[in-house]
Parts: C-alpha cells; structure tokens; sequence
C-alpha cells in the first residue's frame, strides 16, 4: 500500500516527508533526559577523566590525542546503539512500528531519521570532545586531520545502527535495555577503546579483530598515525562486512515480525 | 529557502569549529635556520649541513647529516627538496644512553630535555613501564626519552628492592628460578636484573644465595635475555662474575679491585655500569651540586630535578669510596672490560638527564678518552643489550642526536653546551613555561629607603640573610636594620665566607614573592641603583630569575664611604630582565682569604628608575 501512494508523490513531498521525520525523531530523541545526558555527558566525562586529568603524558604525551579517537568512538557507538536496538524495540512491541508501517509514510523514511539522529548526535559528541581535547588537553592536529575525523566518525556510526537495528527487531522492549548495555561496554573495553589495545593480553588483542568498534577506532587513530599500522582497506572492509552481515540479520527479523503478523 | 539558510549557517559553523581547532605549526618555508628560535619543525625530513658528526665510530670534519622520516640516511632521491638546517659549526652526537635509571613521573621528560635520549631502566613500577616501552619503536614527535626496563628486579623477602613502598615477588630458593624468570618475561623485562650481596644478611637487608643467582643467571641466558646483577662490594662482584652474570650494573670502593677478578671480567667478558654519578652522592661528593650549579646545565633544570640532585642525607662522608669506584673503573678499563654509562638516576644525588653529563665527566676521569666516553653512553650501550639502531648515527639510525657548540673531544664538559636536542628528527622543543604571575613595580620605584624600622620591602616581602648554607657550604650572614645608613635608616649586613661550597656567597636577599613563582618585569626600565657603605672590595648582585637557580652576579664596589652604585638595565643583556624573581647583595669567594672573610656593609635606598 504504502508503494503505491509513495510513488504518487512529487520528489518534494517526499523530501518533506523525510525532512519532518527526521526533524520529529531528534526533538523527539533530544527530549528524553534518559538517552541525551549519558549520550552526551559520558564519553565527555570519561575523556576528562581518563584522557586529561590521570593520563595526560602517557605515550609520550600522545594520550589526550590517542584518546580523543577512542572516547569519540565510543560516544557515537551509544546513541546507535540505543536509539536503534532500545528504540525500535520498544516501539516495535507498542505496535507503533506496524503503525508507522500502515502510514503513507515510506518505512525507510523511519529507518533514515532514526539514522539522522544518531549522526547529529555523533556530530555534537565529537565537536564536544574536539572542543575539550583541543583546548584543555593541548591536542593538535591539522585542519585535515580533525575534519577527518568528524567525518570518519560520523560515517562510522552506520554498523553501529545496523547492529542496534538487529537488536531492535529481535529483542522485546523489555529486554533490550539489558541486552545493549550488556553489549555496548564491554564491547568497548575489549576493543580498546578505554585502555589502548596494545596494552592487552595477545588473546585479547587478537579478540578484538572481532569487534566492530576496534576497527572503526583503527580507522580513527590513523588518521593521526596512532593506529597499529594494519591496511585501512582492511578495516574498512571488515566494518562494511560487519554492517551487512547486520543488515541481513535485521532484514530477517523484520520478516519474522511481519509473517508473525 | 528556510531549510537551506539553515543548512548553510550549520555548515559555516561547522567550518569555523574545525579551523579554529589547535593545529601544530605549519612550515610552508622550505629552508628552516636554527637561529630563529621559534623554528617550526613540522618535519623529521631534513639535511643538517656544516656540521662535524661522530657517528659512534669516528668524527666526520665539516659533514652533513641527511635525517629521513626520522632515520638517518646516506643519500636521497631528491635531495633538493628536503630543508635545509645550517647548524652552524656545531658538533653532533648520538644521543645519550643512560644505562642505569630508576624511571616514574616526568623522568623520561626529564632526560630527554637534556639530550637523554633512551634510558635503560634497572627496576620500576610495571604499570610504568608497560606504558612507557610503547612508544620506543616509533618515529614520532615525542617529548620523552625512550624506555627499556628490567621490570622487577629479582630479590630475596626483605631484600634490596623491597622497601620502596610497593610489593614486588621475591624469590625463594633457585627451584623457582625458571618460573620466577618466565614470569619477568612474560611481564615484558627486557633483560633480568639480580640483586645480590655476599652475604645473607646486610645493613637491615637479606640477600639471595649464590644457589639461587646460579640458577638465575641461567635461566635467564636460556630464554636469551642479558641477566644484570646489582652489587656493591667487591666480594659480591667477585661471586656474581663467577655466577655467569653478563654485566654489573654498579662498581664498587670498598677495596681496589683483585687481579683475579679483572681477569675473571675480562674472559668472560662481562660489562659493568659504573654508576660513579650515584656513587658520589653516597660518599657526599660535592659533584652533583656542582652539577646543579653549571650554568649550562642549570637553564634546562626543572625544581623538582633539583631537589634530587642532594646528595644521600645522613651518610658519612666517605671520599675513599669515590677515589676508589673510579680506581676500579680506571682498573677494568686499561684492562679491556665493557665501560656503559650509567647514573642509577632516581636516588639522592642523581636527577635525570643532567646526572648523565655528570657521569660523563666521571667517566672521563677514570681514564676514558671524550670519543671513548660517548661510545660508553652511546654504541657499546646499544651492543650489549641488542638496543637496534640508536647509539650510533650510521645509515639507518634513528635521528636522536645532539648538537653542541663546542668539541666535546677537547672536554668531555661541553656536552652540556647543548645547541638542541633532535628526537626521532624532530626538534625537542624546550618545555613551555606556564604562565607566570607579575609582581607589580612599585609606583615610586622604591624597594625600600629603610626610614622605618623594618626589613619589609614594599613588596611586602622580607629583606633575608643568605648564605651557601643552602648548598651546604659553611659560610654564614646576618640582616639587621640600622638607624646609621647613608641617609638614616638601611640594612646592617653582616656575614663571613667560609670555605665549603665551590661557588661561596653570604649577604642578603629578597625575594619579590613569598616562593619566588611570580616575576617582576624589569625590562622597560633604565636602571637599578642602591647606596652602600662598608668594608671595601667588590661584592655581587645577584639577579635570579624564573626557574633559574644559579643567579646572573653582576659585581660592584664598595668603599668606606656612601656610594651610590647604578645599573644600567640595557648594559647586562645576559639578565633576562623580564623573569627576576629576587635579588641579592652579597660578598663572594674572592673574599675566601681569612683576612677578609669577615665583612659587614650597609645597604639603603634601593630603587629603580624609569628615566
């Protein structure tokens, strides 16, 4: 149903559908204290902590910048996450997923704003960080390098979604919020996104090929030479397959859901 | 047009977060002089012409040094394109390898300010070093020394070691020699260090048994790590050699070394780390305060580097112990034995990087030639514990260097007059100064006139006897005030200068702030002036100034009568006039003669002006 009236539509109301979408899910995202404050204030806070005040001179004073990348990596990982494998669970078990399904709107519009807020909220995380690591933590890089980074950044918050899409579509409302918590830190502990990796056990840093967030940290750091000096292709490659993999993981779920109805 | 208006003031803000974001000092320019203190060194790819390198090896007259990324190279594709440095005449050294260190806090900092450029640690903290040997391997801009440890050091329960505030394992018997080892290597020790004394029980401590060196040492040598052992006496060297050990990381001066042993060494061709630096300091040797004193070395000091440099408190003195540690050195040295310098900094009487040019100049003193010197902190360092391509500056080397404005080979001492120090190609910056607060110049100029019966200047700070007591020396000062200066009230100044520190000094002193961390600003004014009166002959002011501990003196006369004496600020530009932080009038060695040690003068008016 939803086919036939999207395609009756001009390019511009379809752009508006998509715009308001967007624009309702981030107010709507940015009104709820539970997900904006640790979002926001968490990978700040344990930058400060960790990054500035305790370890300052670490790695020939590399630290604040090493960490930078690995606090941002970690502060775009939860509003992907959460706002996916929380969000859609919880609103799939309310139904209003299957009503947004019934709507003129297209489904992906829904999928696309809620990928929208997880960018913007990426982009204000990140900025924050730049703006702490740059002025109190003497971190300095090149124009390049710090737009690079937003950039890599913000791109990188897409596996992120598609694993927090997975989680969503297979987990109740009810049990998502342990789950994704149960995910998302350690999975950043063991990627190195809290103590650099090199510091591990081997096991453990062999372990850690297997995590989406070490790859996409790997990509960050190399931008200011800090990485373990692995191929970016691979990485890159690793991430892409990682997303898939999610995707198809989603897109079969979503197909239970909807048989089941 | 709403959306894209607000899309297009995002995007601008965007922009302007990510330009106004800190960024290192670009070099667009592609020749860099070394004159321009502010030389941006965005780059470890350069040539360094008009130079004179030794390279580990031999001295190369009026060469070049061709770095790469970092390395050292013979030639380049296109050398046209790289900057060019002139450096000016100097001298280029490898950097130094500091063979005996206690590492923790900024001392890899520390060490690298003053041309330390890797340090082989002899016992720390794990957590430390875990950290610190990340970095040793890269070709990045760094402001630390690089970093090689022993870990923990092997000792018994209740050995040497034991007692520094943190528990470490100790061993047992040599049964657990193998696992002990096994585990050190699995903790990432680059090579094994062994505490070991002759005797079970020593000054308050225990000690391992031979057994269990034995079984140490070899299991050390099975899994190819270099197994040190730490002694103090000759019979503890004696047993150590015999025990297989591949180096000793101390001398020893309880006695002249036997023959035996020296032949022992040399067969089995163990090196030793003389570590005369700490040595010193246990005998109460005057060496590291002289240290601290040197004017080449003393800019580059931080305050916490020079607490340290005192020497071992409540120790006899004991200058046969010295006398004979360098003996020794001297001994094992016409015989042929493996000398690494080594300044077991960390303990009293040693700081980090400077301690090193300490150790150099002891070195020197027992019988090394200056090239033979820095081949002892340099390439034999690096040989002998398999360090990879630094101590020498061949193709391939890793671009830690430093350049001196005088020949080290004429006087192993001028390795202090460095001209700047290169880490991995880039240039060490010297450490940035936090901001200091200033004093205010008072409105009428005046420090004091003295007129009421107090020694508060108007600073509000306390005209102070001082004295050489401070380093330790014997002379002594009192500071009164007086109704009968030159013109009614002034200072009485009284002391005597005594022989003890090398550089004696006795008068008064006023600091512009309670700890000295604020400067008062002198350099817009014209002059500095002062009336004095008393027993004639020429005495000093003494400027000090920020982080500086050896002050500027700039000498003046006094006769019997009042004179007013006046500096011009614009005739001593060696003053950094911007960062005094106190002032002294005092009398000085030249005084030293009993017939004139005593003196007494009378200071009043003191006061700048602006015209």
């Amino acid at each position: 149903m939803n086919q036939v009236n999207s395609q009756n539509k001009s390019w511009q109301q379809k752009l508006n559908i998509y715009v308001l979408e967007a624009k309702t899910e981030f107010l709507k995202a940015f009104r709820m204290p539970a997900f904006t404050i640790p979002s926001l204030i968490f990978p700040l806070m344990f930058y400060v902590f960790f990054g500035l005040i305790f370890n300052r001179n670490g790695m020939g004073g590399q630290m604040p910048t090493y960490l930078l990348a690995t606090y941002g990596v970690f502060g775009i990982m939860g509003p992907a996450l959460f706002g996916f494998g929380v969000g859609v669970a919880i609103e799939k078990d309310q139904g209003w997923l299957a009503l947004k399904q019934c709507s003129p709107m297209p489904i992906s519009a829904y999928f696309f704003a809620r990928i929208f807020t997880a960018m913007q909220f990426a982009l204000i995380i990140v900025l924050s960080l730049f703006i702490v690591g740059g002025v109190f933590g003497g971190v300095q890089l090149t124009t390049g390098q710090w737009a690079a980074t937003l950039l890599v950044m913000i791109i990188g918050t897409l596996p992120f979604c598609a694993l927090g899409l997975w989680m969503g579509l297979a987990l109740t409302g009810q049990s998502a919020p342990a789950v994704v918590n149960l995910i998302y830190l350690p999975m950043a502990f063991l990627s190195g996104l809290w103590i650099p990796v090199q510091l591990f056990p081997v096991v453990l840093q062999n372990g850690a090929w297997a995590l989406p967030p070490f790859h996409l940290a790997q990509l960050v750091l190399k931008i200011q030479d800090n990485d373990l000096g692995h191929p970016w292709l691979i990485h890159v490659l690793v991430l892409a397959g990682m997303t898939l993999l999610f995707l198809f993981l989603a897109i079969r779920a979503f197909k239970r859901i909807s048989d089941a109805k | 047009m709403k959306p894209t208006i607000f899309t297009l003031i995002f995007i601008t803000i965007l922009t302007g977060i990510l330009f106004m974001l800190p960024t290192p000092q670009n070099s667009s320019s592609s020749e860099i002089t070394s004159e321009d203190e502010k030389t941006p060194n965005n780059n470890n790819s350069f040539k360094l012409t008009n130079v004179t390198v030794f390279d580990g090896n031999t001295w190369h007259e009026d060469s070049e040094l061709l770095v790469l990324e970092g390395q050292i190279v013979n030639n380049v594709k296109n050398p046209d394109q790289l900057p060019i440095i002139d450096g000016k005449n100097g001298f280029v050294i490898p950097g130094l390898i500091d063979a005996h260190t206690h590492t923790w806090g900024n001392a890899l900092q520390e060490a690298l300010s003053f041309g330390v450029t890797t340090e082989l640690d002899m016992f720390s903290e794990l957590s430390f070093g875990q950290q610190a040997r990340l970095s040793r391997d890269l070709y990045k801009r760094t402001s630390q020394a690089d970093f090689y440890s022993a870990g923990t050091l092997i000792t018994s329960t209740g050995g040497h070691g034991t007692k520094y505030g943190f528990k470490i394992p100790t061993i047992d018997g040599p049964e657990d020699a193998e696992q002990f080892v096994l585990d050190r290597i699995e903790e990432g020790s680059d090579y094994i260090k062994i505490v070991y004394h002759h005797k079970p029980e020593y000054y308050r401590l225990t000690a391992i048994s031979k057994e269990t060196l034995i079984a140490v040492i070899a299991a050390t040598q099975k899994h190819n790590k270099l197994a040190v052992v730490h002694i103090t006496d000759h019979q503890s060297a004696t047993e150590a050699v015999e025990a297989g050990a591949n180096g000793l990381v101390h001398t020893f001066g309880d006695r002249i070394i036997s023959e035996d042993l020296l032949e022992a060494m040399k067969a089995r061709q163990v090196f030793i780390i003389p570590t005369l630096s700490v040595i010193a300091s246990m005998a109460k040797s005057k060496h590291s305060l002289e240290l601290a004193a040197d004017k080449n070395l003393s800019q580059r000091l931080s305050s916490a580097s020079k607490n340290t440099l005192k020497p071992f408190a409540n120790l006899p003195k004991r200058p046969l112990t010295l006398a004979n540690a360098i003996k020794n050195t001297r001994k094992m040295y016409d015989q042929g034995i493996t000398i690494l310098a080594g300044t077991d900094a960390g303990n009293p009487g040693t700081a980090h990087g400077i301690s090193m040019h300490g150790e150099l100049e002891l070195l020197s003193q027992a019988g090394l030639s200056p090239t033979e010197v820095l081949q002892a902190a340099g390439k034999l360092t690096t040989e002998r514990f398999s360090l990879g391509n630094r101590g020498s500056l061949g193709s391939g080397a890793k671009a830690d260097f430093l350049m001196l404005s005088a020949d080290p080979r004429i006087d192993i001492k001028n390795t202090r007059k460095i001209t700047s120090i290169w880490k991995n190609g880039f240039l060490v910056e010297p450490p940035k100064t936090p901001k200091t607060k200033e004093v205010e110049l008072p409105k009428s100029g005046l420090f004091s006139d003295f007129n009421e019966e107090s020694l508060i200047s108007s600073f509000e700070t306390i005209f102070q006897p001082t004295s050489d007591q401070m380093m330790q020396g014997n002379s002594t000062a009192s500071v009164n005030w007086t109704a009968a200066a030159c013109d009614g009230g002034g200072l009485h100044v009284k002391g005597e200068i005594k022989a003890g520190f090398p550089y004696a000094w006795s008068g008064v002193f006023l600091p512009f702030s309670e700890n000295m961390d604020q400067v008062l600003n002198l350099k817009s004014i014209r002059s500095l002036e002062f009336d004095v009166s008393g027993d004639s002959g020429t005495y000093q002011l003494m400027i000090f100034t920020l982080n500086n501990m050896q002050p500027v003196q700039l000498p003046f006369e006094i006769n019997e009568g009042c004179n007013k004496i006046s500096f011009l600020i614009s005739d001593h530009p060696v003053v950094d006039w911007s960062l005094v932080t106190g002032m002294g009038w005092v009398a000085d060695r030249n005084r030293l003669k009993s017939s004139l040690a005593s003196f007494a003068f009378k200071l009043d008016n003191v006061v700048i002006n602006h015209e």
